[in-house]
Parts: C-alpha cells; sequence; structure tokens
C-alpha cells in the first residue's frame, strides 16, 4: 500500500462497483456489459436465424408459436479497461493557498484520486492502465489485469513529477489512439488550457467509444482571486514572472474565470464527458463518491 | 491669487509623494508560484485601457489631495475677480478714487455710500491680502498722488472723504500716468472706483487717447475698475439759479429758478416737498414732478424790505444721495454784467457787443463798450466782468493788467487780429493766420462737451457747435492750456488758458461773415460769449456763486461760515465742498456743480472705446454689497482636498467577489 492509497477510503468505496455508462469489450468475463452477445443469464433479444448459427441457441417455443426460426440472444459480461491520464505540467504543482509542500499540491490530489481508482478497478477484475500528460506524453502502462501491473502503476504515480507545460491535448489524442478498445478513460487536470483545444480530444475519445471522465482540479484562491498588494506571479509553467496589481486586474480576471468554466462546462456537456469539478481542498474520497455513486447501474 | 503663509507653497514638490508611493509599494511586491496564468494574461488583456485609467485617475486623485492640503494651509486668497489675475503682489497700488457728488449715493439699509463701499472693499482686500505695496491715492478733488502709510489710513483720509466736486476722469488719470512714468514704478495696480457717470468719464476726451497709450506701454501694469453703475430710483437732485433780489410793490422779493432733477426718468407724478431756508427762516413749497425734470421759474419769496443782502438753502426730503438734495444760494445787489470790447474791427466788435449785451437775464443789468486798441489804457477795470480782446496782444503794463483781472476770478476772451504780432500772454501767442487746404472751411473734431464754454445743456443738449463753418483761423501757439475745440488737424480754435481764478479764452476765429458763420449761426457764438461773461461777472457783485472745486484754498481759507453747516466743515475742505461764506463785503455760495445731477452712466461700448487696446478687470460692485474683493479660499481647498480624497476611495475598492461560489469547487 502506498502513502497516497488510504485503505479507510478503499474499504469505504470498496462497496461501490466502478461501472462503465455504456458496453464494453474485454478479454474475459467480468461485470460490466459487452456490445456482443454472449452466455450470461441475462436476455438481450431475438433475432432470425441465419444458416450457420448454433441451432443449439434456436428457441423452439418460438418456433412452435410461429413457425419460424428465432435465435435467443443473451446479454454477455466483460471486464473494463480504466485508462487513468494524469496531467503531470507543472501548473500542477500549485496547492492549497498557493502551498507547494508535499501532499497539498494538485498532483498529489490527482495521485490520491488515480491510485484509488486503480485500486478499485483492480479488485474488481478490470484491467487498468496509467498515462501521463506532461509537456510531452511522457509515460505509458497499457492497462492490464494482474495484481503485478497494479503494483507497477502505483509505483509509476508514486514517482510522477509536475513540471513544464501541459501537454494534456496531444497527450489525450495518443491515448484516444493507443487504447486499443472501448474503455473507461479518467482525466485528472486542471484543464488550464483553451477549451476549444479541449473539444477535438474529447471528441476523438468519444470517436474511439471511450468512456471519459474528467477530475477537474481547481483551488479556491486560482477562483477568487482576492490579494490586496501586488504580487510577482512566477508560472509554474515556466512562463515569464508577472507583477500585478491585483486590485486593478480582479475583476476582469474573474470575469475570464467564469467565461472559462462556463465553457467548459458547455464542452462536457456536449462531448457527453463525466465532468466532476474538484476543489482540490476537500477530501478526495467525495469526488470519487459522487463519481462511482453516479455510475451505479 | 496670493497667499498668506507662501512658504507653504516649498511643499508643493510633495505632489509627486502618491507616486513615489506607488513607485516604492510596486517593489515591495510578493512572490508567490502560479498555476492559472492564462486568466492572468487574458485579465491583463481586458483590463489593459481601463485599469490604466483607472491608475491614473487614482494617482490624479491622490496628488490633487495633497495638492489641495498644500494649497490650503497655504491660505490661498481670492474672491471676486481677483481670483483670476496673477499672483504676484504689487509694489505700487494706485487707488484713483471718483470723490464726485453722485458716488454719495447711498444704499438705504447700510447707509454706506458708492465712495465708502469702494474704499471698504480696497481696504479689506489689501489688508488681508496682507501686502506691502505701496499705497497712492489720486482723488479726483484734488488730483495729486497722496502716498498712505498704512492701509488702515484709507477709509478715514479726508482726502477720501465725500466732496461737493465733479470728477475730471481723463484729467486725474493723465496725472496717474505721469506720476507712474516719473516715479517708475514697476508693478502697478491702478484701481479705478467710479460710478460711470458720462460727465465724469467724457469718454469722447482727446486726452484718453494719451492716456491710452502711455498706459498700455507699461509693462506690468493691471487695471481694475470697480464700478457702481447703478443708479437709485429714487434720487431728486435740486438747485436754483437766476437769485435776485426784486423790488415790488410791498416791499422785496427773493426771485429764484428752482429745479428738480430725478435720476430715473418716469412719468409717475412724485410730490416733492421742498424747504426753503433764508437767512434761518424756513418755508415750504410743495411741487409735482413728472418725468425727469421740473423747473419752477421765477419763484418769488417775499424779503424784507430792509434786507439787501442775505444766503438760503434749498433742501430736499432725505433720498439716496443727500449730497445733491441741498442748494445754496446767496444774494445782494446784483452787479452790472459789463464787458468791455477792445477791438480795430468795427464789424467784428459789433458782432461782440450784441452778443454780450443780449440780455439772457431780465432780470439783471448788461452792458457792453467798445474801445479801440488805442484806448485800452481806458478799460474800466474794476467795473467789468468780462474783456473781449481782439488786437495784438499786449506787452508790458497792459498785460500785466489783462493777468490780474483774470487773477481777480473775471473773464478774457481773445479773438485774433488782422496782424497778430509776436507778444506771449498765458503763455498763448497768435501766429499767423490760415486757410483751408480743401474746401471753403476747416473740418473740427469733436468739441469738448462736459464743461465749459460748449459744454452741453443742463438737459444734456449738445449746443448746435457741429453747424459752425470756419473759412479763417489764426494759427495759436499755446502751452499749459485746456482745449475745447480742435480743427481736424490739430490746430486749436476755442482754448482755456492754464489760470489759478478765472478765465483766458483764446478764440482762433472770427464772428464776421468773412472768417465764419458764427453770427449767422449764432446760437453757438451767443452761448459761449454769455458763459464767459456769466463766469467772469461771478467775481463782480457782492453775492457770489461758484462750483465747489473752483476756488483755492488760499482764499476760501479767510471766509467765515454764513450758516450751521458750513461752520461744521473744516477750513481744508471747504474749497470742495459746499457751503455759504462771507469775505469781508462778498457772499458766497459753494455747490456742486450740476453736471453731478446728470445721471447719464456711460455703455460698456464706451469703457471699450475708452479703455481700447488696455487690458483691465471690470468688478460691477453694489453699493453696500456684501461682495469681498478677496478673502480667504483655503475652505475651497480642504473641499477639493476631501472630493479627490472620497474619488481616491471609491477608486480603491475592491471589486465585489460573487456571493455563491461555484457549486463544486
Amino acid at each position: 500500500m502506498r502513502d497516497f492509497i488510504e485503505p479507510a477510503v478503499i474499504a469505504r468505496l470498496s462497496g461501490l462497483a466502478m461501472d462503465a455508462r455504456q458496453p464494453m469489450i474485454g478479454s474475459v468475463s467480468g461485470r460490466h456489459r459487452s456490445p456482443t452477445r454472449g452466455s450470461s443469464l441475462e436476455f438481450s433479444e431475438y433475432r432470425k436465424y441465419v444458416p450457420g448459427d448454433d441451432t443449439r441457441r434456436l428457441d423452439w417455443r418460438a418456433w412452435g408459436r410461429s413457425d419460424r426460426f428465432y435465435i435467443k440472444e443473451y446479454e454477455a459480461d466483460t471486464n473494463l479497461r480504466l485508462a487513468l491520464i494524469v496531467d503531470v505540467s507543472g501548473s500542477m504543482n500549485y496547492g492549497i493557498n498557493g502551498s507547494q509542500e508535499p501532499g497539498k499540491t494538485k498532483l498529489d490530489y490527482a495521485r490520491r484520486l488515480a491510485g484509488t481508482l486503480a485500486y478499485l478497478a483492480a479488485a474488481q477484475g478490470d484491467a487498468v492502465g496509467l498515462y501521463s500528460a506532461g509537456e510531452t506524453f511522457q509515460r505509458e502502462i497499457a492497462p492490464k489485469r494482474s495484481p503485478a501491473h497494479l503494483k507497477f502503476v502505483l509505483d509509476e504515480l508514486a514517482l510522477m513529477k509536475g513540471e513544464g507545460e501541459t501537454g494534456l491535448p496531444t497527450a489525450l489524442h495518443q491515448a484516444a489512439e493507443k487504447v486499443a478498445q472501448r474503455a473507461l478513460v479518467v482525466i485528472i487536470s486542471d484543464l488550464f488550457m483553451d477549451p476549444e483545444e479541449l473539444r477535438s480530444c474529447f471528441q476523438h475519445l468519444r470517436f474511439r467509444k471511450h468512456d471519459v471522465a474528467v477530475f477537474h482540479l481547481l483551488e479556491q484562491s486560482e477562483i477568487d482571486f482576492e490579494f490586496d498588494r501586488p504580487v510577482k506571479f512566477v508560472d509554474l509553467e515556466g512562463a515569464a514572472p508577472m507583477l500585478v496589481d491585483p486590485t486593478t486586474i480582479a475583476k476582469q480576471y474573474r470575469a475570464a474565470v467564469q467565461t472559462y468554466l462556463a465553457d467548459i462546462k458547455k464542452l462536457v456537456r456536449d462531448s457527453a464527458v463525466d465532468y466532476h469539478r474538484v476543489s482540490i481542498e476537500e477530501h478526495y474520497a467525495e469526488p470519487l463518491t459522487r463519481f462511482l455513486l453516479a455510475r451505479k447501474r | 491669487m496670493n497667499f498668506l503663509q507662501p512658504a507653504m507653497l516649498l511643499a508643493l514638490p510633495l505632489i509627486a509623494l502618491p507616486i513615489l508611493i506607488h513607485l516604492i509599494n510596486q517593489n515591495r511586491y510578493k512572490t508567490m508560484p502560479w498555476g492559472a496564468t492564462m486568466f492572468l494574461l487574458k485579465a491583463k488583456r481586458m483590463a489593459r485601457g481601463m485599469a490604466r485609467l483607472r491608475y491614473i485617475l487614482l494617482m490624479l486623485a491622490r496628488m490633487l489631495a495633497v495638492a489641495g492640503l498644500i494649497f490650503a494651509v497655504s491660505r490661498p486668497m481670492s474672491g471676486g475677480w481677483l481670483g483670476l489675475t496673477s499672483s504676484n503682489s504689487p509694489e505700487v497700488t494706485i487707488v484713483v478714487l471718483d470723490r464726485s457728488v453722485s458716488m454719495e449715493e447711498q444704499n438705504p439699509q447700510t447707509s454706506e455710500s458708492k465712495r465708502s463701499t469702494a474704499l471698504q472693499k480696497l481696504s479689506d482686500m489689501l489688508r488681508s491680502t496682507e501686502s506691502d505695496t505701496k499705497l497712492v491715492l489720486f482723488d479726483s478733488a484734488y488730483g495729486k498722488p497722496l502716498e498712505i502709510s498704512s492701509i488702515a489710513e484709507l477709509e478715514s483720509l479726508p482726502e477720501a472723504s465725500a466732496t461737493a466736486t465733479t470728477t475730471d476722469l481723463p484729467a486725474l488719470m493723465q496725472n496717474v500716468v505721469e506720476y507712474i512714468e516719473t516715479n517708475e514704478t514697476g508693478r502697478t495696480d491702478v484701481w479705478i472706483c467710479s460710478d460711470l457717470r458720462q460727465n465724469d468719464w467724457n469718454p469722447t476726451a482727446g486726452r484718453w487717447e494719451t492716456v491710452r497709450r502711455q498706459l498700455s506701454a507699461r509693462e506690468g501694469l493691471r487695471l481694475f475698475l470697480l464700478t457702481y453703475p447703478d443708479v437709485a430710483a429714487d434720487n431728486v437732485a435740486v438747485s436754483v439759479s437766476g437769485v435776485h433780489r426784486r423790488e415790488s410793490l410791498n416791499g422785496a422779493d427773493l426771485v429764484m429758478d428752482i429745479l428738480l432733477t430725478r435720476s430715473t426718468p418716469t412719468d409717475e407724478p412724485q410730490d416733492v416737498e421742498l424747504t426753503i431756508i433764508i437767512d434761518g427762516a424756513r418755508s415750504r413749497l410743495n411741487l409735482e414732478l413728472t418725468g425727469d425734470q421740473l423747473v419752477r421759474k421765477g419763484h418769488a419769496i417775499p424779503l424784507d424790505k430792509e434786507a439787501r443782502e442775505g444766503w438760503g438753502r434749498v433742501e430736499l426730503p432725505r433720498d439716496s444721495n443727500l449730497s445733491d438734495n441741498v442748494y445754496r444760494f446767496v444774494y445782494a445787489e446784483p452787479a452790472v454784467r459789463k464787458t468791455v470790447i477792445v477791438s480795430d474791427n468795427e464789424a467784428a466788435a459789433e458782432m461782440f457787443r450784441v452778443a454780450a449785451a443780449t440780455a439772457s437775464d431780465r432780470s439783471l443789468i448788461y452792458e457792453a463798450e467798445i474801445l479801440s486798441s488805442a484806448a485800452a489804457n481806458a478799460i474800466p477795470w474794476e467795473e467789468a466782468a468780462m474783456i473781449v480782446w481782439q488786437a495784438p496782444i499786449p506787452d508790458g503794463l497792459l498785460a500785466k493788467q489783462l493777468e490780474d483781472f483774470v487773477a481777480s476770478g473775471r473773464s478774457v476772451m481773445f479773438f485774433p487780429p488782422e496782424s497778430p504780432g509776436t507778444n506771449n500772454l498765458f503763455n498763448a501767442a497768435w501766429t499767423e493766420w490760415r486757410t483751408p487746404e480743401k474746401g471753403d472751411h476747416f473740418p473740427f473734431k469733436p468739441w469738448r462737451t462736459d464743461a465749459d464754454l460748449l459744454a452741453n445743456a443742463l438737459s444734456g443738449t449738445p449746443l448746435p457747435v457741429g453747424q459752425v463753418q470756419c473759412y479763417r483761423a489764426c494759427q495759436l501757439d499755446v502751452k499749459l492750456a485746456t482745449s475745447l475745440w480742435q480743427l481736424e488737424n490739430g490746430m486749436p480754435l476755442l482754448t482755456r488758458a492754464g489760470t489759478d481764478r478765472g478765465a483766458a479764452y483764446f478764440c482762433s476765429m472770427l464772428p464776421t461773415v468773412a472768417d465764419s458763420n458764427l453770427v449767422s449761426n449764432g446760437v453757438t457764438f451767443y452761448v459761449m460769449t454769455q458763459r464767459a461773461l456769466a463766469r467772469g461777472a461771478g467775481a463782480l457783485g457782492t453775492a457770489r456763486h461758484a462750483d465747489a472745486g473752483t476756488i483755492p484754498e488760499a482764499i476760501t481759507s479767510q471766509w467765515t461760515a454764513l450758516d450751521e453747516l458750513s461752520e461744521r466743515t473744516y477750513v481744508s475742505q471747504r474749497p470742495i465742498t459746499a457751503g455759504l461764506y462771507r469775505a469781508q463785503d462778498k457772499l458766497f455760495a459753494m455747490n456742486r456743480p450740476l453736471s453731478e445731477d446728470n445721471a447719464n452712466v456711460i455703455s460698456d461700448e464706451a469703457i471699450g472705446d475708452v479703455l481700447n487696446g488696455l487690458e483691465f478687470t471690470r468688478i460691477n460692485d453694489e453699493v453696500g454689497g456684501a461682495m469681498q474683493l478677496a478673502s480667504e479660499v483655503w475652505r475651497t481647498f480642504l473641499i477639493l482636498m476631501i472630493l479627490a480624497l472620497l474619488a481616491e476611495a471609491i477608486l480603491c475598492v475592491p471589486d465585489q467577489v460573487p456571493a455563491s461560489k461555484p457549486a463544486t469547487i
């Protein structure tokens, strides 16, 4: 167990299954619906018999009633591929009230979210993969089901460091292509980029039939922008520092934030993305609970 | 604007303090790591124009607040129109004070006259500015500079008190210009305190041109007009003329013409109760005044048959101007108005005789005697009221006798002889005859209408001088004289020589047909002759009337007062105040000049013309008004400072943070 995974949270959330919002294509049997018909007990539909169909699946009762051959199909249950995409740009080093102390940054928060989700997914037999998106697409661990792979993912999570500009759009496009089959793609980021750049990413992921969820990490001071004296803002992603008298631009800053949040909201609604805005001041178990409950079938 | 604590203005560089503090504050920033730089960039882009404007306004408000505080503690002086002027204190402040009768018009509530109001306001202004300027008073009665040692004296000076005189403002301003040029006064403020009466300003006077030219050439001179142009609606002035004793069947009567003049013409009838005091005995006369004037001709009051001479006053009830409510007179056996004409030109002499002997007042006796120049030594010097001298200017004894004649208060009218000669008398000498270069008669300049021989009639109607045509005139070489009428080329046509008493007139044309149309167009010639005669006759007989300001103090100091009002007058003030006096066997009545009863005020355009080319500040005040010429205005700057601080506070108010924060964060 890593220090970013709390047993108490695992215990609390283990009762909530992580379900996909759409059928998944898995390699083994699992608890998730499959787009293919299978041999589970859950009836799906009738279809006309065509030569080559297994005659054992003919519904003789239907033939008796209608004198026609129908094949009785059942739902298939399969496992889930969970692809965790974590933003490791410099801005993820911003913490509560600007603090950069270990354990208080957005990256630490993302680490907890991702670690817990990975653990829960592995626990219910799903495959877990991890992609870290920094200035470039830095690290990728393809989803696998083995416990050893979970350890590998958690080790990678523990080693993540925030630096450089964000490369999230590129990372998302790459992830959309690299995750071969339908998967639950969970993006954990502060999304500090033009919402229009994200639109194509989300559309790409949706086109590849992925179930996309986003944890949008924000800190309250970034929203309120309440400062009473000049501040030299040192950009965490390496841009030139800016000396600003906050009183002169606070109004415009807040207006820009509100516009941005409204654009994000519209974007996720248009893209059918499971969106969760998260304040890093709240305990990470809360957004996870909301996430899992919303997915409960 | 002046400052009572100008040293505090040294703190003005502190106005830059807000900028300095801002720059220091900019360097006292805190450093903070920041992730949401995209919003900062966007906000800065959005706020570029607005934030800059807000920043500039904020700095301006702070600087204004500091400036307001500094100016407030510097105790600025301003008020009225003075605030518009520069802050330099003048080295010399010249007060030109109109002390004419019309300046005694009062505010009935405060009993302050125009003159006292002007003096008080000037004193207050000079006192409050704590200026160390040299104060010089030019009053209209004396016309001479009086340097005043302290401002407090200004209001209480006898030289600034009420008089019964009129004002010759052009002459007064000439004296001011002369003083400025002689003393090289440097930065000078000239304050003209006047009620803008037409007769005082005489805007058509050629002397203004000299004043304008000389003043406009002065650097550092500022001209202020403190004016009181309002004319009281209820003021009535009284005067009498033609006072003489007349024998009657029952004894004797005192006959006089009474003139009432209302300052504001109106058709509304006004009952006026006159009090007539003769030798201390009072009688009343009720008159109804309509329009602007009432003339009661030949009003007779019974006299004791034995009363051969005496004095009296005509008094009006109290109104806005007390100084024109009393008119004094004396009476006695009238002197014969005798004119002696010295001429070798028979035609001209006859014309002089007709003009001088034709009675303008039928109660008086007029005589005229013609003598040739060779018989001039036979002139009856003691009996003559006027001498008309149309002969070469004499020298020797005759010249001395003529000078003495004029010095005794009588008149001489000089007309040019055919052979002008070379002698000089009263600083004047005939030179040569001239004829017009173009046309058959000379063109004229405007004549002097405010005083002397060609003055307008009492009704304000001008004499028909413009109709006179002069075909030939004799050049006069004259110094220290007053020009009454000039040709367009500047050649004098009618001139009064400078004399202490009496009058010596030089008329450069003859009344003969070959020389002018003075006779065929006889009003001008007759009036000027009669006026000169009346002036000379004033010095004859035992009852004499004179305008205040025309008899020197050396003479009036010998007089004794006839009535109780005159007794109260200081001896030094007698020449310029009204009064009744006895000098040996003669009686004198001193009154205001009747031109003071004319309430015409010169127009703004006329003022503009009179002071054309000069920069001046006009302050229209009201008699007894509360307006200050200067007062401390630190409150204004304090209010300015408070307003600036309020603006600064408003600009500093941080933008409202939305009460409801985003739901999930």
